[in-house]
């Protein structure tokens, strides 16, 4: 027997035992009892067991340091503690976690805290996913959607969600105003719509609330209704249990969620739930009996139809009745296909319209007409990233429907995909586009950041709970980069190979044997490293990809001819010519095929293949036929500054100059008189080139010429009307301000909005953007007065509409871009007009508390000041300021904006102390980050602030300004315009111009190649 | 048999520098990233800044630290690794700090003390235990063959402090098994815990 053991005949103690003597402090163990004196008898004679002993205490220690780096910053409330807010009291305590509310201690401003988790130190994996479901909400700024503000991540693994501090009444509790039941009915029914629409809005970015019901839903005494918790019930993870159970209130639960099934959960959840909220305003019921167990529920949520609302209440009209029954379908397809879907219904009946429900048909046109849309403002393109203001989020949006057109119309699959696939490029495009900052319009570089970003959210497993949008995005690696461009691409790409080779090992593990992810993946990462010029690998993971693809899907099928294409480009690369060109005949087959030849990048590629090759041949007939063929679909389906693009413009340069004669021959001599290789790859080599921004630095000369000269190539290849002609006049505009070449600026976009108009008609909003762009671009160069013209066309066109067809933001924000033009004018009083009712729409819409009205009464305030109503003036300016110091999503530069007038006005009433904070803010703000070089009221600032220094007798800053106010250019002399052209006007109606502007921008083609064009 | 993930989770900081110095050698530089980027984070969020500016600022750490690291600027005679990323991210932190501060119009003055240098080590060591304990936890909860029931019974009686009846109760087992659990989990999790410090530290 070994020293120290135990005697014989007692045997060690388990660990049951063991914990349990733990749980005792040392020399207290005769608490346990006597019933345990054996082990206390063991214990002091075996050393082992006193060393497990030690240990275990060890661990309770142990425990204590764990449960302190959990739970660190506890107050002794148990109320949160997160820096710069002060927590007041608990507003509301639930499942979810617990509401407080709470002060921000900068701006003494109300907010509401929401603490999420039950203080478990989550996974990282689980907590990523709790803060990106946190800042995905934080985007959603919507009047109707509570505004998120932050959120945190205490130490102990709980998210914290700063909001707006909303009060309100439930949705159901709510009694709307109106002095009839039928009004009252119609009072709410209008709150109802506005729901449909903000969840609409919050599902366009991709968010889905997964918990409507009334109590989520708070109506302010104002009226408007506010959506909370947004995203919440799922980022805190408690409505699942460990074993990942619907545990939540299933009242308003659609069938999907009841059965289980997380897959099908999706936007038209939310629509369903917003669907028995309807019902139970209208009857004051839930449309099923929600006693008995939690499987019995569910059962009739699954199973019984809802019992129809006349039925409980005969005044409800048969057409309400209709729609709540729809949006209340058991499967999904049956129901609206969107929130807002079922708004325009909610409209249609209020307006005695026919509604949809009642027609049993639609959804189909519905989507047809959603995709139509986006391909037509593709033409916009990235040049509307640069809108300011209100405009913003329109922008964003636009760009966003600009880039998916192009990614995800390429290879549309079954809905199921598409649904993935465009969420995938949400995610891409979310985290690449900057939230249009006007301040950073350096795409690139901000798009490889944020590449960056995504790449490091995926690995650390931020999409780990959602595979299938984990698949798309990596699946998208290697098309999205391509689609910007080769300099951005190069610091994305071993991002896109890392990112895709985890990705291979996760789904080898998940699936053995083939399966299309994995063939997807093979098939992308064989393009990353193609871009790595590992070719003899590229080749190899290609054909393994067709491999996969073939014994999946077939050998004619769509998805071996994408491979096949790809495989192409490898070959080429590698110098197989042959071989490249067989297999690019094979796949642009197979897209015959499947009518998938135009408005498809990859089978212009593989035309592209198959011209140089027929042109090695020295085919030329065949070389020119594809030449052309790939250079029309690029100038349709690229921006101008695309790699592709140019390089299907060199090798049509090459055959032009092979065959002088030929179409192309003279269509490239029209553009370049003497075209020489020189002279055709510098144009290219500018055109590549991003745009500098940086004012302080000198500019290349000659990218704007350059862009008119493949503007004509061009016109002579697809028509002077065609829409993507647009594009290169937008990149003309750009170039032009860079440049400072502003007639060609005026002329080219004036252009742009005239074939707009042509194609779309002048009420479709790509036209409406395009003049948005030309009545800014218009002030930016001293041309007031045509600025005012076209603003005063773009708001006549708003009010010409009636009120529920428009977009109440657009037309405000249109309405107050006019006044401020007419401000800058000095055609005073009518902007005060312009403003005054910009913000009698804004209030409406917005309420009087946001950043939108805000910016609009400050130009108000100015407007009344400046023709001389000082009072009024000055009130509507402070109110304004008071409001956007408050509140922080106002934006930057509308900020220092409003504090350069509203200091302007304190200083002209001679009271410079309170107005040198504002001015000299805005100064700072502006000029030190030399952002706004050319702001309009940089000599009225300068001007008030010397008045201040004047006044105070400071000689050190009456000379700085004096300074800064003697390098200003002299005050412009107003421009005298042409007559103010109308953007229905053809191209030569304008009178000419004072600086010779570029013909080529606007002069008439000859006839004999017009006609040409348009009968190709 | 344990993942990838957690080997390369316990291989030394060394080892993995030396890797950084391969031009191609990208996952080498992920390992390193998943090591060092949560506890930036967390000293950022520590000292103020939000989710999001927090991610940001570990991604410039991270992003400066390699830079330099490859323009072979580091001397590990100039001192521990840990002090070299810890001050990158604390000026990183400020400058982002103050350009939040700019923006929202407020001015530099309402800028709050940061800490004092030993805080700050403190903070950092903090999270860094901080950031060891969620990786083992998460080794524990994915990787391991610990069944749903001990993994509850564990979190409820170390992490959330329940008494050990009361999670017994929750978790449907016997007060008997909820000890067993604690014991069986709270093993595993140092061993882990030891292993993966001991790689933080072997290069300090």
């Amino acid at each position: 027997m070994t020293p120290g053991a135990a005697p014989a005949g007692s045997l060690c103690l388990g660990t049951v035992e063991i914990e349990r003597l733990a749980e005792h402090a040392p020399g207290r163990t005769c608490e346990i009892g006597v019933d345990h004196a054996s082990w206390l008898e063991h214990l002091a004679s075996c050393e082992r067991c006193r060393q497990r002993l030690d240990e275990a205490r060890d661990d309770a220690r142990f425990a204590a340091r764990v449960r302190s780096l959990s739970e660190g910053t506890l107050g002794p409330a148990g109320a949160p503690r997160i820096a710069g807010y002060r927590t007041l009291d608990v507003l509301n305590s639930g499942a979810q976690g617990v509401v407080y509310r709470a002060v921000q201690e900068s701006t003494q401003r109300p907010v509401a805290i929401k603490v999420l988790g039950s203080g478990t130190l989550a996974t990282s994996r689980q907590r990523l996913r709790a803060e990106r479901e946190a800042e995905i909400a934080a985007r959603l700024r919507h009047p109707n959607i509570v505004t998120l503000f932050e959120s945190r991540t205490l130490a102990d693994g709980r998210v914290a969600m700063v909001m707006e501090y909303v009060d309100g009444t439930p949705l159901d509790a709510w009694s709307p105003p109106g002095n009839s039941a039928a009004e009252r009915r119609a009072a709410l029914l209008r709150a109802f719509e506005s729901v449909c629409n903000a969840i609409h809005h919050a599902h366009l970015s991709g968010v889905i609330h997964r918990d409507l019901k009334p109590d989520n839903i708070l109506v302010t005494p104002e009226g408007r209704p506010v959506v909370l918790d947004f995203g919440i019930a799922k980022a805190g993870g408690l409505h699942t249990t460990m074993t990942g159970e619907f545990a939540g209130t299933p009242a308003y639960a659609s069938p999907e969620q009841v059965a289980g099934r997380p897959d099908d959960v999706n936007a038209l959840t939310d629509v369903y739930s917003l669907g028995v909220i309807l019902y139970r305003l209208l009857t004051g019921r839930m449309p099923y009996e929600l006693e008995g167990s939690l499987l019995e529920i569910a059962r009739s949520i699954e199973t019984i139809d809802p019992l129809p609302p006349r039925r409980i209440d005969p005044s409800i009209p048969a057409d309400l009745e209709a729609i709540v029954l729809r949006a209340l379908r058991k499967t999904k397809e049956s129901r609206y296909q969107s929130a807002a879907g079922l708004a325009r219904e909610i409209d249609r009946f209020l307006t005695g319209a026919p509604v949809e429900a009642r027609s049993g048909s639609g959804w189909y046109l519905l989507r047809k007409a959603v995709l139509f849309n986006r391909r037509r403002l593709a033409w916009v393109g990235a040049a509307v990233v640069l809108i300011a203001g209100a405009g913003a989020a329109v922008a964003f949006s636009l760009a966003k429907a600009a880039s998916a057109a192009r990614l995800a119309d390429a290879r549309e699959q079954e809905a199921a995909s598409e649904s993935v696939r465009a969420r995938a490029v949400t995610e891409i495009l979310r985290e690449a586009l900057p939230n249009a900052d006007p301040a950073r319009p350096e795409l690139g570089r901000v798009v490889g950041e944020g590449f960056g970003r995504l790449y490091y959210r995926i690995e650390m497993g931020a999409f780990a709970d959602d595979p299938a949008l984990e698949q798309g995005v990596r699946r998208l690696w290697g098309g999205v980069y391509a689609g910007f461009g080769d300099g951005k691409a190069a610091s994305m790409v071993p991002f896109a190979e890392a990112s895709l080779r985890n990705g291979l090992i996760r789904l080898r593990t998940q699936h053995a044997g083939d399966h299309p992810d994995i063939a997807s993946n093979l098939h992308e990462l064989a393009g990353v490293l193609l871009a790595r010029q590992r070719f003899d690998e590229a080749r190899a993971t290609c054909r393994d990809a067709i491999a996969m693809r073939s014994r999946l899907d077939g050998p004619a099928s769509r998805s071996v001819a994408e491979s096949r294409a790809l495989l192409a480009r490898i070959l080429e690369a590698r110098g197989d010519h042959t071989d490249a060109d067989t297999h690019a005949t094979a796949a642009l087959e197979l897209f015959a095929r499947f009518g998938d030849l135009s408005g498809n990048p990859v089978a212009a590629a593989m035309t592209s293949l198959r011209g140089r090759y027929a042109l090695e041949r020295g085919d030329l007939d065949q070389a020119d036929r594809f030449v052309r063929a790939a250079l029309v679909e690029r100038f349709r389906m690229l921006p101008v500054e695309s790699l592709d693009l140019r390089s299907s413009i060199a090798d049509a340069a090459n055959l032009a100059r092979l065959r002088p004669e030929s179409e192309l021959g003279r269509a490239f001599r029209r553009a370049w008189p003497n075209l020489s290789d020189e002279a055709l790859r510098t144009d290219l080599a500018l055109v590549g080139s991003s745009v500098r921004t940086d004012w302080t630095r000198p500019v290349d000369r000659g990218r704007t010429s350059a862009l008119i000269r493949i503007l004509r190539l061009q016109e002579s290849l697809l028509g002077p009307n065609d829409p993507s002609l647009v594009g290169t006049l937008m990149a003309i505009n750009l170039s032009g301000e860079v440049e400072n070449r502003s007639d060609d600026r005026v002329l080219a976009l004036e252009r742009a909005a005239t074939i707009l108009t042509q194609r779309f008609g002048p009420t479709d909003l790509s036209v409406l953007l395009c003049n948005e762009i030309r009545g800014m671009m218009l002030m930016g160069l001293g041309r007031e007065q045509d600025a005012v013209a076209l603003g005063r066309q773009i708001v006549a066109y708003w009010d010409s509409l009636p009120p529920r067809a428009k977009d109440p933001l657009l037309a405000a924000a249109s309405r107050r871009r006019l006044g401020l033009y007419l401000s800058i004018a000095e055609q005073h009083q009518e902007a005060a007009e312009q403003f005054r009712l910009t913000v009698q729409e804004l209030d409406a819409i917005v309420g009087e508390r946001h950043h939108l009205s805000a910016y609009a009464r400050s130009g108000l305030g100015f407007s009344l000041f400046e023709s001389g109503r000082h009072e009024e003036g000055l009130r509507e300016s402070q109110a304004a300021m008071d409001v956007a110091l408050a509140l922080p999503t106002t934006a930057f530069d509308q900020l220092q904006h409003m504090r350069v007038t509203h200091g302007h006005i304190l200083a002209a009433l001679g009271r410079h102390a309170e107005a040198r904070p504002f001015l000299l803010d805005a100064w700072t703000n502006l000029y030190d980050q030399v952002i706004w070089p050319r702001f309009r009221w940089r000599r009225m600032l300068l001007q008030d602030l010397l008045a201040g220094a004047i006044a105070a007798g400071n000689t050190d800053e009456i000379a700085r300004w004096s300074a800064a106010l003697e390098t200003l250019p002299p005050p412009a002399s107003p421009h005298t315009p042409p007559a103010p052209t109308s953007p229905t006007s053809s191209p030569t109606s304008s009178a000419p111009p004072t600086a010779p502007a570029s013909p080529a921008i606007t002069q008439p083609l000859d006839p004999r190649d017009v006609a040409a064009a348009r009968a190709r | 048999m344990p993942s990838q993930e957690a080997m390369f989770a316990t291989r030394t900081t060394t080892r993995l520098l030396d890797a950084l110095h391969e031009p191609d050698n990208e996952p080498a530089w992920v390992h390193l990233d998943h090591r060092y980027r949560p506890v930036v984070a967390g000293l950022a969020r520590r000292l103020g800044l939000s989710n999001a500016d927090a991610e940001e600022v570990a991604q410039q750490t991270l992003s400066e630290f390699v830079r330099m690291y490859r323009e072979g600027r580091y001397d590990r005679g100039k001192g521990r690794l840990s002090s070299w990323i810890l001050g990158i991210a604390h000026h990183t932190s400020i400058r982002i700090l103050r350009q939040r501060r700019r923006e929202s119009g407020a001015s530099d003055s309402t800028i709050a003390e940061t800490p004092d240098e030993t805080s700050l080590r403190t903070i950092w060591d903090d999270e860094r235990d901080r950031a060891i304990l969620g990786k083992a936890l998460s080794i524990v909860r994915d990787e391991s063959s610990v069944d749903d029931r001990t993994l509850l019974a564990f979190e409820l009686v170390v992490l959330r402090g329940v008494p050990s009846a009361e999670a017994a109760r929750q978790a449907s087992m016997s007060v008997d098994q909820v000890y067993v659990a604690k014991s069986r989990v709270t093993r595993q999790l140092r061993g882990l815990i030891t292993q993966l410090t001991l790689a933080f530290e072997e290069d300090e």
